[in-house]
């Protein structure tokens, strides 16, 4: 008997065309066979020494490319050996600053207000600055890139803070000859009254900005208002893409999607050409519930969600917005940047998160950068619980076909909660859309 | 000949796993009891 063999437990069958086409989750090649292969491959196992002659040469391509592998074979293993190496490399470094939870806007579904959260009153920022500066310089010696993530509330109304502490750390990673990157999330609607904004965001080396909108005008302006008089921001918003787009900073404006504004969506795009904004780069969130009010008239479920963003990119490319299928092709996913040991969500008040979506939750923090010598127990478990949660403990994840995608989704109600499963996200629903179009695209160049 | 036609280029992982690279220090955390780098004895 000679070798045996197996097709891969992540490839994925199309016939598109009266054609033949075989995508994997794990390595994402795509590649068109012959049907002979085809049919062999979707049977799984095979000897090779049994296969007709003239399909060697394909079979032994499908082994190189590892589209077809050893029968005894365990993928699994190399999907938790690329995991974990990267999980583990220490020569990127990201950390979130928060220099202010204060924001302008007073939006319903904001998970910072569900805490109440504001600065105590012992609040010092030279200090705090001092305490970030002394825990990022203890890890950069490892480092080759540190990025900065500057978040809030809204951290525009912050902007002699940010200008301050970039220079600092700019300065920082000169000394130790590291790379330095830096973005941004930010509501968008202080940018007009700052002066020298966009110079003084560049100086500040901030070339990626994520601007976020719930929909179109109406919509928008019913969730996102400013908190001193209600007023909604949509026009503030637009003129905000408008300026830092011009100005050539990397802008991803964030479409949230909920029940009510999907139908709405199509306006969006409208604002968007009219304001010469197409090229733009354009995603879709998920509006997620993190209160624990009934709303399940607004929130879509994950099905729902996915549903919506194809028929939405079916919109796009009809209407001759750029952003398209190649940026949607699946690609692998990356442990999550709060399990991975050197990535810290910092406030300004110098507590330590893990988790962006914990801010504001003092019982969840793993320490103080005004005091790191003295982590409690508590926080030390909570960061353990984070560095040590694993993808590879759902049986759920480990027997599916989408884990190289998705690597588990978001493990933020799952790290400290072990009866809790994993909510699949959206490759599981749009993976077979996103290969089609890009085989349909394929079929197109061919005849150009 | 082989008759199969590559769309998107397959990442390959079964080739020169770990012995072909430079050890750049990016693996710290290592469990081997016999492990005397200097990150582990801290």
């Amino acid at each position: 008997m000679g070798e045996l063999y197996k097709s891969s437990f992540y490839n994925r069958f199309y016939e598109v065309g009266g054609r033949y086409w075989i995508f994997n989750t794990l390595n994402q090649g795509l590649l068109e066979v012959p049907e002979q292969s085809f049919r062999l491959l979707q049977n799984n196992k095979f000897d090779i020494e049994k296969c007709d002659q003239d399909m060697l040469e394909d079979i032994n391509e499908l082994i190189e490319n590892e589209f077809v592998v050893f029968e005894n074979y365990n993928e699994l293993k190399t999907i938790k050996n690329l995991f974990h190496n990267d999980k583990y490399k220490r020569d990127y470094m990201s950390v979130t600053i928060i220099p202010t939870l204060e924001c302008n806007c007073a939006c319903f579904y904001c998970f910072e207000r569900q805490h109440h959260i504001k600065q105590e009153d012992s609040f010092d920022w030279n200090k705090v600055t001092e305490g970030i500066l002394h825990y990022i310089e203890e890890k950069l010696p490892y480092v080759k890139t540190l990025n900065i993530a500057w978040f809030g509330g809204e951290p525009l109304l912050k902007i002699k803070e940010i200008d301050d502490l970039s220079e600092k750390l700019i300065a920082l990673t000169e000394k130790y000859g590291v790379d330095y990157t830096a973005s941004m999330t930010t509501n968008g609607t202080r940018l007009k009254y700052i002066p020298d904004v966009c110079n003084r965001l560049k100086k500040n080396k901030i070339s990626n900005i994520q601007i976020t909108l719930d929909g179109d005008r109406e919509h928008h302006d019913q969730t996102r208002k400013y908190a001193s008089d209600g007023q909604g921001t949509f026009e503030d918003v637009v003129k905000a893409i408008k300026i830092l787009y011009l100005e050539k900073f990397n802008v991803s404006v964030r479409i949230n999607l909920n029940k009510k504004n999907i139908h709405t969506i199509s306006n969006v795009f409208d604002v968007l050409e009219y304001e010469d904004l197409k090229k733009v780069k354009l995603y879709f969130g998920q509006l997620l519930d993190y209160s624990s009010g009934n709303t399940s008239e607004i929130y879509m479920n994950i099905e729902e969600f996915s549903d919506t963003i194809v028929k939405l990119y079916e919109v796009l490319k009809d209407r001759g917005f750029p952003y398209g299928m190649d940026d949607h092709y699946p690609t692998a996913a990356r442990a999550c940047m709060a399990c991975r040991p050197d990535s810290a969500v910092i406030d300004c008040n110098g507590n330590i998160f893990k988790c962006r979506t914990q801010t504001g939750e003092l019982d969840k923090k793993i320490g103080n950068v005004l005091n790191l010598e003295n982590q409690t127990r508590k926080e030390a478990i909570q960061e353990i619980n984070w560095a040590e949660w694993s993808p590879f403990e759902y049986s759920k994840c480990t027997e599916c076909q989408f884990l190289p995608l998705c690597m588990c989704g978001c493990p933020y109600t799952l790290y400290d909660n072990n009866s809790t499963e994993p909510i699949c996200v959206e490759w599981k629903y749009i993976t077979d859309y996103f290969v089609v179009e890009k085989i349909k695209e394929a079929i197109i160049n061919e005849q150009d | 000949m082989s008759k199969i036609k590559k769309i998107v280029e397959p990442k390959k992982f079964l080739k020169n796993q770990n012995i072909k690279k430079e050890n750049k220090g990016e693996y710290p955390y290592c469990y081997c009891p016999d492990c005397r780098c200097e990150e582990c004895n801290n």
